[in-house]
């Protein structure tokens, strides 16, 4: 008989069963949910993040729950699905990254709690999807339709997105810039045609909306540096040396006479190339690639501005505000769409210039010029920024409001709670699980803003039951108000998402029952030098 | 350990029969196929608590640290990282199955390691595993015969009995939030590519992707292809109605001839001459397209910038880089013809669509490009969202299981009973022709009716029942009112009867299931030598 332990997987697997696996989990998760916690709401607080190391270290302030995530590294399984859902919500709504990550830990900590009650996790699971169905619809019940008023709404739900960023001092100031570079993309959602700017320097209320659009490049040497009426040619052809692009060919030549001659001929070609655009009678010349000094020279000689090396995205945005095609070839002159703009002109910003395209036809595109003291508040404003629009966009799609500041959250508790008790077995635990659950991410603002949370909490949720739905934390003053009427909105697409994605993740976890980890990859040693 | 390996010849000279005996480790006889039971039956048990809609999940980190979360038994398996020979037997075993049916692959690996659990106790009666080999493979014709016996005619025109099997397959997963909806959606799949007359379905026309975002409830069937692409230019129009479609695989690039050559230019002359005639391989390729009457281009190849441009400046939306599979899929639905040259564009060649359309997802501006209305309906996509990857990747398991299920039903349309039923009746039958039988493999006969009761048995025990308790309630109830249709109520729906509840599964997967596991064991059970090489830095296991 053998009497030696049977080893089935690799060397340095690892295997956890049953409990032990759903304890990894919890654990993991709970962990995930208990760093990001005290970045949540108002009053939450923000997070250093290293990376690198000597010179290459980079510092990163955020309390965007999506970037901490990102950036932590985590190895516990079930953490790494949070960061996965998070991530998902990120790239989906935009915000509510440390609100989805929250509760669902949340809801792994009830669960957690149930399971020491001996509840399968099964039960648990089952309970939680019911639990969702009554949130949701709850909040369905409760959603209001922006209709006429939707830019007020939209205002109101950037005031209460950016209130929790590091930009909310300025709150004002930035919901208006977000609403209006929203609106202008009248409902396409297209967030690439808003391009934010980030210049050190200045104070952040400087920061603005460039109503035209704003290119960090500048003309040739020798061209036009102002041009009014401009007429635009957008391109995307090489202008250093055009290849022959027929396979295989190369150039053989016997004598260094040849060469010159080839050299000539080449040039003639930039320079057939340079007349056909010409010919086009345009005043600007804007290029995705480069252009080599000898075409410049001759742009110049025609007074005709040229910008060189636009990237891709700067291309297409400008083909979209200017209204002009992208063009590769020049022998139709006729038939090209020209970009249109009413001045091109220098503009400094700090001690950078960008060139200045505005009274552009398609006012689709703008671009939001950011100041700030610091590279770090900079990179935290334009994450914030970025929130809001996304928020913005998805809201713009779907325009139904929900009361925030805890108010929603409370609401959907109060409704589990009250059906919990309709339900019938053990499942009937899960469900009020759920309720109070939810109840944390109120509970959560209130201590990260050092108020009673408990006293606050049970005072709102007593207004709810009275069917008062529109009461919230009144996060400055420490007491309840009513949030309708401060103007405390939030999406209810972002909501809804948020509530489903975490109650899919706790699930996903709840139902896990053994853990295997494979070895890892035997790295080769990096001997590169650093 | 290698005594017995060194000889001796008439004058006492020893010689080696086996070289390098010390480098080898050694097992023999019935320690060697204990040590193999254990293994197999240690893989068995991970896998049991995932069996049945009560079932549980595994997480699997792989060596790079991707997370895999599945209920999927061949999956599990693939991803376990096994290293002992005989356990990664068993994951061959969920393999054979996972290919030839597409169902049930949890379900086989149980029985393997229930049979060999049953093995197991006979040896230590001394029984010669020729015997309980031989004793299974009769045992295991009984029971092929009992299922042939109590299998039933599906109505497999029935839409709703079709779901409802769908549904008992994706019942075990964690897709069964959306379970009614991803039923029809398996079901109506495979309804549109499956050639009736042959009971054949391809599933190369069945393509299944997704995308991360969105919930489940937003997973849905497009009669059409999506592509994970967008229109070259960006100006290009989004949306273009009743299209025409050239399908081709040259680059819009000047041409390339297979032959190694080289081309010099030496003079002006020919460099000249070089770039008209590039400058008019462009214009004749679009001038072809556009010639033939096509409104869009789908392209294998990429595109040259000013390529690029004259498509879009001739109103000619282009795709590029479609991969091969995509391509092919694009032809079937569109009725097109692939086109390998541009002189060979012809409009009979083209495909027609009646839309195609960009989609846009979530906040980043991911785009893919869906062609509906396609004249063949035969190629069609299901197209998977879930709030994060291991639930689309999980999602899309589930389905291929639930088609795989589907496509078994069109082949051969005979059932029996999910729920532990079939495999209830099977022991009953197989334990009651045990007695009849003459010699030594009796045992063994016996020993495979106690086998098959495993599933039932882990059933009950991953749905929160008395597991003895419940089997034997149910094998009463079996015998008395013949009823091979009853078996373990998983879901506490309130009654046994499977065919009240519609949890049934087909028969080949079952004949399948039983067959593969027992011809596994008797492999198993024949190995009696066991050697490995004895290496300090890499152990292997024994």
């Amino acid at each position: 008989m053998a009497s030696l332990p049977v080893r089935i997987l690799k060397e340095y697997a690892q295997e956890e069963k049953g409990e032990h696996a759903r304890m990894s989990s919890f654990v993991g998760a709970i962990a995930i949910g208990d760093l990001v916690k005290s970045t949540l709401g108002p009053k939450g607080m923000d997070k250093i993040l290293l990376s690198g190391s000597g010179e290459h270290q980079n510092v990163q302030i955020t309390n965007d729950g999506a970037t901490i995530l990102k950036s932590i590294g985590v190895d516990n399984p079930a953490g790494k699905i949070l960061v996965d859902m998070a991530m998902a919500q990120d790239s989906e709504v935009g915000d509510g990254t440390t609100s989805v990550t929250v509760f669902a830990s949340e809801l792994l900590k009830e669960a957690e709690r149930l399971v020491g009650m001996r509840i399968h996790p099964q039960i648990i699971y089952n309970g939680y999807r019911k639990a969702l169905s009554i949130a949701q619809q709850a909040l369905k019940d409760v959603s209001k339709e922006s209709g006429e008023n939707l830019r007020e709404d939209l205002l109101k739900i950037a005031r209460t997105t950016l209130s929790s960023k590091i930009i909310s001092q300025h709150k004002e100031h930035f919901a208006k810039l977000v609403v209006d570079a929203v609106l202008r993309l009248k409902g396409s959602g297209n967030l690439e045609a808003i391009q934010i700017i980030k210049k050190l320097g200045g104070a952040m209320e400087d920061s603005y909306l460039d109503e035209g659009f704003l290119l960090e490049k500048k003309p040739g040497m020798y061209q036009p540096q102002r041009i009014e009426n401009a007429k635009i040619l957008i391109a995307n052809t090489p202008m250093d040396t055009d290849k022959v692009k027929v396979f295989g060919t190369r150039v053989k030549v016997d004598s260094v006479a040849k060469v010159a001659e080839l050299e000539a001929a080449e040039k003639e070609k930039m320079k057939d190339k340079v007349n056909k655009i010409v010919a086009h009678n345009i005043n600007v010349f804007i290029n995705r690639q480069l252009i080599y000094n000898y075409p410049e020279q001759l742009f110049a000689d025609h007074a005709i501005m040229a910008i060189e090396h636009a990237d891709f995205e700067g291309i297409e945005r400008l083909a979209l505000v200017l209204g002009g095609e992208i063009v590769s070839t020049f022998d139709s002159p006729e038939t090209v769409k020209y970009g249109h703009c009413d001045l091109i002109e220098q503009v400094t910003i700090g001690e950078d210039t960008l060139l200045r395209f505005s009274g552009v036809q398609l006012g689709e595109a703008c671009s939001v010029v950011l100041r700030g003291s610091t590279q770090q508040i900079l990179d935290e404003a334009e994450r914030s920024i970025h929130d809001a629009l996304c928020v913005l966009t998805v809201h713009v799609r779907e325009a139904r409001t929900i009361p925030g500041a805890g108010a929603a959250e409370t609401l959907m508790a109060s409704a589990v709670l009250s059906e919990s008790l309709k339900v019938e077995g053990k499942i009937s635990f899960a469900v009020e699980a759920f309720a109070r659950a939810l109840i944390q991410l109120p509970t959560i603002i209130c201590d990260n803003a050092g108020l009673d949370s408990a006293e606050i909490v049970s005072r709102i949720r007593a207004e709810h039951a009275k069917g008062n739905h529109s009461v919230g934390i009144d996060i400055d003053n420490g007491e309840m108000c009513n949030v309708i009427e401060k103007g405390i909105l939030e999406s209810y697409n972002v909501k809804l998402c948020m509530i489903s994605s975490a109650t899919e993740a706790a699930e996903q976890i709840l139902r896990v029952d053994e853990i295997i980890k494979c070895a890892p990859r035997p790295r080769a040693p990096d001997r590169r030098p650093c | 350990m290698a005594s017995g390996q060194l000889l001796f010849d008439e004058t006492g000279q020893p010689f080696i029969v086996l070289r390098e005996q010390d480098r080898q480790k050694r097992l023999t006889g019935t320690e060697a196929l204990k040590s193999h039971i254990i293994a197999a039956r240690a893989v068995a048990n991970t896998v049991r608590s995932s069996l049945g809609p009560r079932g549980m999940d595994k997480m699997l980190v792989s060596p790079d640290g991707e997370l895999t979360i599945t209920n999927d038994g061949a999956t599990i398996m693939e991803k376990m990282d096994v290293d002992h020979h005989i356990a990664k037997l068993m994951v061959e075993l969920s393999k054979a199955q996972d290919d030839e049916i597409g169902d049930g692959t949890t379900g086989v690996v149980v029985l393997a390691g229930a049979l060999l659990e049953q093995a197991s106790t006979l040896l230590d009666k001394g029984i010669h595993p020729t015997k309980i080999s031989d004793g299974f493979d009769l045992a295991c014709k009984k029971a092929l015969e009992t299922l042939d016996k109590i299998s039933e005619k599906f109505p497999i025109n029935d839409r709703e009995a079709l779901v409802r099997t769908a549904m008992t397959s994706l019942g075990s997963k964690i897709v069964n939030k959306c379970l009614r909806q991803l039923a029809e959606i398996s079901v109506d799949a495979v309804f549109c590519v499956a050639d009736r007359e042959a009971k054949d379905v391809n599933f190369e026309l069945i393509k299944v992707t997704g995308k991360i975002g969105g919930h489940l409830e937003d997973t849905v069937l497009v009669k059409g292809v999506i592509i994970d692409k967008t229109m070259s230019h960006p100006q290009m129009p989004k949306e273009l109605k009743n299209a025409k479609l050239a399908i081709l695989t040259c680059p819009f690039e000047p041409p390339k001839p297979k032959t190694k050559h080289k081309l010099d230019i030496t003079s002006v002359e020919e460099f000249k001459q070089l770039r008209e005639y590039e400058k008019e391989t462009f214009e004749t390729m679009i001038k072809q397209v556009k010639e033939s009457g096509a409104t869009l281009a789908i392209c294998q190849w990429g595109f040259d910038d000013e390529a690029n441009h004259l498509l879009h400046h001739h109103n000619l939306p282009a795709v590029r880089w479609v991969g091969g599979p995509e391509i092919e899929l694009l032809a079937i639905a569109t009725n097109g013809r692939i086109v390998p040259r541009f002189s060979e564009l012809t409009p009979e060649k083209l495909g027609s669509a009646g839309l195609v359309r960009e989609l846009s997802f979530g906040t980043a501006r991911e785009k893919m490009l869906c062609v509906e209305q396609c004249p063949n309906s035969r190629a069609v996509t299901i197209f998977v969202r879930g709030s994060n990857k291991m639930i689309v990747d999980e999602a899309k398991r589930s389905l291929h299981d639930a088609m795989c299920v589907i496509r078994n039903l069109i082949k051969d349309d005979r059932i029996v009973y999910g729920g532990g039923a079939a495999e209830t009746a099977c022991a009953i039958a197989v334990a009651a022709e045990a007695d009849k039988i003459v010699g030594i493999e009796q045992y063994a006969f016996r020993a495979y009716a106690d086998a098959l009761e495993a599933i039932p048995l882990a059933l009950a025990e991953n749905s929160g029942l008395a597991p003895i308790n419940t089997l034997t309630e149910l094998k009463a109830a079996q015998i008395g009112q013949n009823a091979p249709h009853l078996g373990i109520d998983c879901v506490l729906a309130g009654t046994n009867d499977m065919r009240q509840q519609g949890v049934m599964e087909t028969l080949t997967s079952k004949k399948e299931q039983l067959s593969l596991a027992t011809q596994m064991v008797r492999m198993i059970l024949k190995i009696d030598d066991l050697r490995v090489p004895d290496d300090e830095e890499r152990s292997y296991p024994m």
